[in-house]
């Protein structure tokens, strides 16, 4: 399923234009997009076959948002990607899609939309509302625009939001064409769920934020389908099937500001997801470092900011994420020039085995509508799981030992 | 008038003097409710090349002790547009700062002692564009100065917070309007920086002069930002509601 929902969307990119028509209402909208031509390098030679070394692929995204009046406003995102190399990839998608009504003492918004929870830069924990588009960004940072209910209320200095989440979308996954997969495709077509009502399980969500002089704090909770899959390796089948459980997450988010350093945590408490050999296991998971910002470096109007996190899972091997006791060090570099370029190097270190990843990314402005960005993975000392040596691998990464890549995008805007 | 005098040492008298005409700044500028404004920034590098930043600028004047409370909406370049900088100013100590990023519908807590950071790699720092907070600075009288047949007060202020990239500035004041002409700004080693010269001043609301250009030009390496504003639009309705996280989220 790339497109969701189709009636209701045509419901929504129908509704609003008819009501911006009413009379005697001042109604605007504006549009913008964006186009990119993209390319990826993997330099290693892959490991299954039908893989390739090289993707070429386009994108479009556009956007078209506006108001009626001062309390309703609405917004409409629709994302398209054509890749040469893994089809799963060519996808369409209405990342947003919503119409939203405003009031001084709550919000209400109703279709399509993003939302991002959390702190931290290296992972996000606490982030559950949206489901991650990973073949368009590995990282987990692209959502699929998520349908929702929800409603708003300020309090003094923080928000309150309930929401209600009456259709669930499943991740998205390379295929087997294409690079960092598993060593056996996902079965994206047949994904398994716990409970009967699959992907039309209503989920419910809330969370509440609220700022102090120094510090912010959120707290959340989650209950329905986990956005993240387990997978029963040991079923015998060519494929591997996503099973979707239903789960319980408290989260925690906290942020203390010291001068130029900003200390940060995250955490969650999560019942209900099956573990990496397919076993019910509750845990806990937090990630928590700082960030460190001494502007002007050396003098000059560069800044540097400096990064740190370490990141743990109570599962241990059993983790479903290579972050289980990991550290990540890394910074950021912004030459503050007229081309606003700017570099992030990141290197995150398992504690206990090899695994390691490097992550370095870097874009320059090209005038006032194009930019050049490069993003490059490294994915290093990834040892044979092993009987004798069972510490020293980690399973998930294993997989991708051979994906190091390199990402040049162009990108134009309108 | 009084006559021009230069003072070696500080006085008493001298510091009083400053201050008193910043609070008288500080009084006639009180009461403008909020403004907004649509901005240009010219960079520009020392062998010419230029670049353009573009920009919307909210300000809430803060009520009592409140300090202002402004908002920055990137419009350009288009990479980074719809990005916001919410400020939260404080007086006499380290401002409440939020930056959005629209492409992760993110809202992202950012250090208020980031004060001496370039904005957006022009040749303002971020401490240049906040607003004006009387306890921010120790003043000074150093005299008055006729330029062109107008007279106008110079102050030099002294940053009151650590985190500043100034050890001074020197600050030209017109008499008669009490706004700012000219800032001349020395960094830490006491070597002059920047100046910085406001130009273009129109009256609104018969009482609020606001300036339609500003020239920032960094004496140290020769490059330059201008800042190109348009009308400014008063008493819009902006509240307190304007100006949190929450309201982030609402930007297009």
């Amino acid at each position: 399923m790339n497109v969701a929902k189709p009636k209701k969307l045509a419901f929504l990119v129908f509704i609003l234009p008819l009501l911006m028509s009413v009379n005697n209402v001042q109604a605007d909208a504006q549009g913008e997009g964006e186009i990119s031509l993209q390319t990826r390098l993997f330099n290693q030679t892959p490991q299954y076959d039908d893989q390739e070394n090289q993707s070429r692929s386009f994108a479009m995204s556009f956007n078209v948002s506006g108001n009626i009046g001062t309390s309703i406003d609405g917004e409409i995102e629709t994302f398209y990607r054509y890749d040469d190399a893994d089809w799963e990839r060519t996808k369409g998608d209405f990342r947003k899609a919503y119409l939203r009504w405003i009031n001084p003492r709550y919000e209400v918004l109703v279709g399509l939309n993003r939302v991002f929870w959390g702190v931290t830069e290296t992972n996000h924990l606490v982030d559950i509302i949206g489901q991650s588009d990973l073949v368009e960004s590995p990282d987990g940072e692209t959502k699929l625009g998520q349908p929702m209910v929800t409603l708003a209320i300020p309090i003094e200095n923080g928000l309150v939001d309930f929401y209600l989440l009456p259709y669930f979308r499943e991740q998205t996954f390379p295929g087997k064409e294409g690079r960092l997969r598993f060593s056996l495709p996902i079965g994206q077509d047949k994904p398994l769920y716990e409970n009967d009502d699959e992907e039309k399980h209503i989920d419910v969500a809330a969370r509440i934020t609220k700022s102090f002089d120094n510090a912010d704090l959120a707290l959340s909770y989650f209950q329905g389908t986990g956005r993240d899959p387990s997978y029963d390796f040991s079923a015998e089948s060519s494929v591997i099937l996503p099973y979707y459980p239903q789960i319980k997450q408290f989260g925690l988010e906290a942020q203390y500001i010291k001068d130029q350093w900003l200390f940060k945590l995250e955490s969650i408490y999560r019942d209900g997801q099956p573990n990496l050999f397919f076993e019910d296991e509750a845990y806990q998971a937090v990630t928590a470092g700082f960030e460190y910002t001494p502007y002007g470096l050396a003098g000059s109007s560069q800044d540097l900011g400096l990064i740190a996190e370490v990141l743990y899972d109570s599962r241990g091997q059993a983790a479903l994420s290579p972050y289980e006791e990991d550290i990540a060090i890394g910074g950021r570099w912004v030459l503050n020039n007229l081309q606003s370029a700017e570099l992030v190097i990141l290197w995150i270190q398992d504690v206990d085995r090899f695994a390691r990843v490097f992550v370095v990314e870097g874009s320059i402005e090209m005038g006032e509508s194009m930019a050049l960005s490069f993003e490059s993975t490294i994915i290093s000392h990834q040892p044979q799981p092993s009987v004798l040596r069972p510490l020293e691998s980690d399973r998930l990464l294993y997989d991708l030992r051979d994906d190091d890549s390199v990402q040049l995008t162009l990108s134009y805007y309108f | 008038m009084l006559s021009f005098f230069a003072l070696p040492v500080y006085s008493d008298s001298s510091v009083e003097k400053g201050r008193a005409i910043f609070e008288e700044m500080d009084v006639r500028e009180s009461g403008f409710g909020d403004f907004s404004t649509k901005q240009t920034m010219i960079l520009r590098s020392k062998s010419g090349q230029e670049s353009r930043r573009q920009m919307e600028n909210y300000v809430l004047e803060g009520i009592g002790s409140a300090g202002d409370k402004t908002l920055v909406i990137f419009r350009s370049p288009k990479r980074v547009r719809g990005t916001a900088l919410l400020t939260h100013s404080q007086q006499a100590k380290d401002d409440d700062q939020w930056l959005y990023l629209p492409i992760l519908g993110r809202v992202k807590r950012i250090s208020g002692a980031s004060k001496a950071g370039a904005f957006l790699g022009s040749e303002f720092s971020y401490e240049d564009l906040a607003p004006l907070e009387l306890d921010d600075y120790d003043y000074r009288f150093l005299g008055e100065e006729k330029v062109d047949g107008v007279a106008f007060y110079k102050i030099e202020r002294i940053p009151r917070n650590v985190d500043s990239g100034y050890s001074r500035q020197v600050v030209w004041v017109h008499q008669q309007y009490y706004r700012f002409e000219k800032v001349v700004f020395y960094d830490r080693k006491e070597t002059l920086l920047k100046e910085v010269v406001f130009k273009d001043y129109k009256r609104y609301l018969d009482k609020y002069w606001r300036p339609h250009t500003i020239n920032m030009v960094n004496k140290s390496d020769g490059k330059s930002t201008d800042l190109l504003i348009e009308e400014y639009k008063f008493r819009t309705g902006l509240n307190e509601e304007s100006f949190t996280q929450a309201s982030l989220r609402r930007i297009k």
